[in-house]
């Protein structure tokens, strides 16, 4: 019977760096109210990263957190969330959220803790080392200046081999704000840039050994459960387009599959995948192994389009050990500094990274780049910074930023119109543009539930393979409630629900913690109407909720749930209009981004289109009308934020004249 | 019946491992599973698993003192019997495959028991590493 408490850890480890003191705190009671993840570390932010905090302040956080079904045998599980001020977000360095696969996650879940919360700054290069209920700040002054690679292997050699280490590269103590934190040889927190507030706090790394378990509230129903929805992934399964091993691959570096994170249920996919003894480019006498976890860390580009490096694929996988090794952002590099300063070659603003002539077609020139950013030499001093503030900085090719990044200071993703790889047409760019507009950072999570799961399963990109378009309107029905939501010719109705649906399921993903492409499970091959289901008849979009209760033991419904998802985007709002006056004009910042034509047609309508400003002016009244927030303001109103359990923040917002009290 | 694994289509998720914790002990704790599976974090790679293979001449048995492992044929499985287990560990000593360990928390022998009929860890294995051998 469930009546008992699980899933949580029971334990937040806090470490204050300018002290130099260790305590814990418990954490059950922010689990039951905030999942866990991202929302544990929404309300730290709120109650401890006050308005005019900068990323690299001691007084800002970095909070490491897991949820409640990490490390457990939910299906990718294997995740933990980092939430910090952004160094790479622009023009606002404000709070926001990053995520990495592996090992780490469900470690420091058997070490007891759903939480590492990092605060102050250290006067010296420290590592905190996590062993069990153990855990003491150790000096890290011959670690500090090394690679991501050596400062595992030091770790290793010195606590064990059993022990999974997080760390930053030189990228990180250099304060890059494209720096990454990371584990293994691909895992990586990356967009955010909190390899900078890492390295600004003086910590180098974290080690963890846990040797302890994860208490459920009902470990049968929840294996039960957890098997049922591992079957439904299994494949064939998930995206029609699966990949298989490249036998060429296979023969010369033993490419074979590789699950980029703990209880992956579907590792035939085609992002993951490892190699052994591949010889090096740029350093010919260099073999080098690892795991390529998402085509986004390979560097051999994607051919026939403005990301064809044309490096072939030892370079590519060269560059993507060199960058993780220095804790450089991998994707960020890939999809939006690396076209930017292509575009700016073209236009003969750039025509050498200092002494080195410029020729990204050239391994031994990304591996300059690198170097130079990583350790701020020359032109990478400003590079360092990020492509957005190194245009200002250099006056350099500051009308081609845009063309790469949608907002934030963070590149085009699943928006149609920055990234241009990632094949989505109008009108369901309209959801990303939504999720951009309220975010804090690129709304990956949210793009890849909707937009890349649409489009991967249309007859645009899987052919045959796929879903046809009214199949995919059909299945899509069952969870936003209409066809058109997701019909390629409904235009601008019924797009603001989906935002919503998903900026919710991205929020629990990073809260439970699940990864990011696997779930929510919606469309599948196995069911006669394509809708996901497994084989009990348990709905793919239900799997989160249904395994989380089995978990913790906590009898609640989906929609008790959900809005415990909502409760937590609202608190982030809160922190945002707080801490940088966060406003509808805010958000409309985008709009001029996708104003532009779109970067694909839809073949359906015969001609691209952009924004239609004033019709995405009504789907955003109607965006925040069903948030419950003020239309004219874009800010929570009082009465939402006390109907979501946040009585609190409500009367700290109406105090500080930010939302009105309203007369309910 | 025995579990097979195959080091080529493992790919290193572990839900093997958390799985068979979860069932035998109600906790997603992999120090206390039946299989286990280890990966060299430096190359994310370099695979290792220890399994039963439920030998027709069991060394842990033969090497127990108290006569605690005997043989189940309806499930055709090796099991432990916790009461006359005195943890001296001796059959973790004989054991070849390194498959019988002592359970952190109860002190006690453990192996795998083939699930008693579903086994979960061949169930959950996406890639299918883990497959159910007769004989």
């Amino acid at each position: 019977m469930a009546n008992k408490t699980g899933g949580w850890a029971g334990k937040l480890l806090r470490v204050d760096l300018t002290t130099g003191k260790i305590w814990t705190e418990p954490s059950v009671e922010y689990g039951r109210k905030y999942i866990g993840g991202r929302g544990i570390a929404a309300r730290i932010a709120w109650d401890e990263i006050p308005p005019g905090v900068g990323p690299f302040d001691p007084e800002n956080r970095i909070i490491f957190t897991v949820g409640p079904l990490t490390g457990t045998s939910a299906p990718n599980s294997g995740r933990a969330t980092v939430c910090s001020l952004s160094p790479q977000a622009y023009p606002y360095e404000w709070f926001t959220f990053s995520s990495f696969g592996g090992y780490w996650g469900p470690t420091l879940k058997y070490a007891g803790y759903d939480a590492i919360v990092v605060q102050g700054q250290s006067p010296r290069p420290v590592y905190l080392w996590v062993n069990d209920s153990k855990a003491e700040l150790r000096d890290a002054s011959e670690l500090w200046g090394q690679g991501i690679y050596v400062t595992q292997e030091t770790l290793l050699r010195r606590h064990g081999k059993d022990v999974r280490v997080v760390a930053i590269g030189q990228a990180g103590e250099n304060r890059s704000r494209i720096a990454i934190i990371a584990s293994g040889t691909s895992s990586a927190a990356g967009q955010g840039g909190f390899g900078a507030v890492m390295g600004a706090k003086g910590l180098k790394a974290i080690a963890v050994r846990g040797t302890g378990g994860v208490m459920l509230a009902d470990p049968e129903a929840f294996s039960d459960c957890t098997l049922a929805v591992a079957r439904e992934m299994h494949a064939p399964s998930g995206c029609p387009k699966w990949s298989s091993l490249d036998p060429d691959l296979v023969r010369e570096y033993s490419e074979r599959f590789y699950a980029c994170t703990q209880q992956c249920a579907n590792p035939i996919c085609r992002l993951s995948r490892y190699y052994d003894g591949v010889q090096g480019v740029v350093y010919p006498n260099r073999k080098y192994s690892g795991t390529i976890t998402c085509e986004s860390s390979l560097f051999g580009g994607a051919g026939g389009t403005i990301y064809d490096w044309k490096i072939g694929f030892r370079g590519g996988f060269e560059l993507a050990r060199i960058s993780q090794d220095y804790g450089l952002n991998h994707w960020e590099l890939g999809i939006g500094m690396a076209p930017w300063l292509r575009k700016c070659h073209a236009a003969g603003e750039l025509n050498a990274l200092d002494d080195v002539p410029f020729d990204l077609d050239n391994a031994a020139c990304w591996d300059a780049l690198f170097r130079k950013i990583t350790f701020r030499e020359g032109i990478g001093d400003a590079l360092a910074e990020g492509a957005v503030r190194a245009a200002h900085i250099l006056g350099m090719g500051k009308r081609y930023v845009d063309d790469f990044y949608t907002a934030w200071g963070f590149a085009g993703h699943w928006d149609g119109h920055g990234d241009k790889i990632n094949l989505i047409v109008f009108p369901f760019w309209l959801v990303p543009a939504l999720q951009w507009a309220t975010a804090t950072r690129d709304p990956m999570a949210s793009g890849h539930g909707y937009a890349q799961n649409i489009m991967n399963w249309s007859p645009m990109f899987s052919g045959e393979d796929g879903l046809g378009w009214e199949t995919i309107a059909d299945v899509a029905a069952n969870v936003y409630g209409t066809r058109q939501a997701a019909h390629p010719l409904s235009g601008y109705q019924a797009k603001a629900y989906p935002a919503i649906f998903h900026g919710h399921r991205s929020i629990i993903k990073d809260s439970v913690t699940v990864d990011d492409q696997a779930y929510p499970r919606i469309y599948s091959l196995k069911t006669p109407d394509h809708f996901a289901r497994a084989e009990d008849g348990m709905p793919g979009p239900s799997f989160e909720c249904n395994m989380f209760r089995r978990a913790t033991g906590m009898q609640i419904s989906e929609a008790d749930f959900e809005s415990m998802a909502e409760r937590i985007f609202n608190l982030e709002r809160a922190v945002q209009v707080r801490n940088w006056d966060r406003s509808r004009a805010v958000d409309e910042q985008v709009i001029p981004h996708f104003a532009d034509m779109e970067n694909w047609v839809n073949p359906l309508l015969g001609a691209g289109v952009g924004l239609d400003l004033n019709q995405f002016g009504k789907l955003l009244d109607e965006y925040y009308t069903l948030r419950g927030w003020d239309v004219a303001t874009g800010r929570p109103t009082a009465t939402k934020l006390r109907e979501l359990g946040l009585a609190d923040v409500a009367e700290e917002l109406a105090r500080l004249g930010l939302i009105s009290e309203d007369h309910a | 019946m025995h579990i097979e694994w195959d080091e080529k289509k493992c790919s290193n998720c572990m839900s093997c491992v958390v799985v068979c914790a979860e069932r035998h002990t109600g906790t997603s704790a992999p120090a206390r599973a039946r299989i286990r599976v280890f990966v060299d974090l430096l190359t994310d790679n370099k695979v290792t698993a220890q399994w039963c293979r439920q030998c027709a001449d069991a060394a842990c048995a033969e090497a127990c003192p108290e006569g605690a492992i005997t043989f189940d044929e309806p499930t055709r499985a090796w099991l432990v019997d916790e009461e006359k287990c005195l943890a001296c560990a001796a059959c973790v000593e004989a054991c070849p495959y390194f498959a019988i360990q002592l359970d952190p928390v109860t002190d006690s022998a453990m192996k795998c028991d083939l699930c008693g009929g579903l086994v979960r860890c061949v169930e959950i294995c996406a890639p299918k590493a883990l497959l159910l051998a007769e004989a």
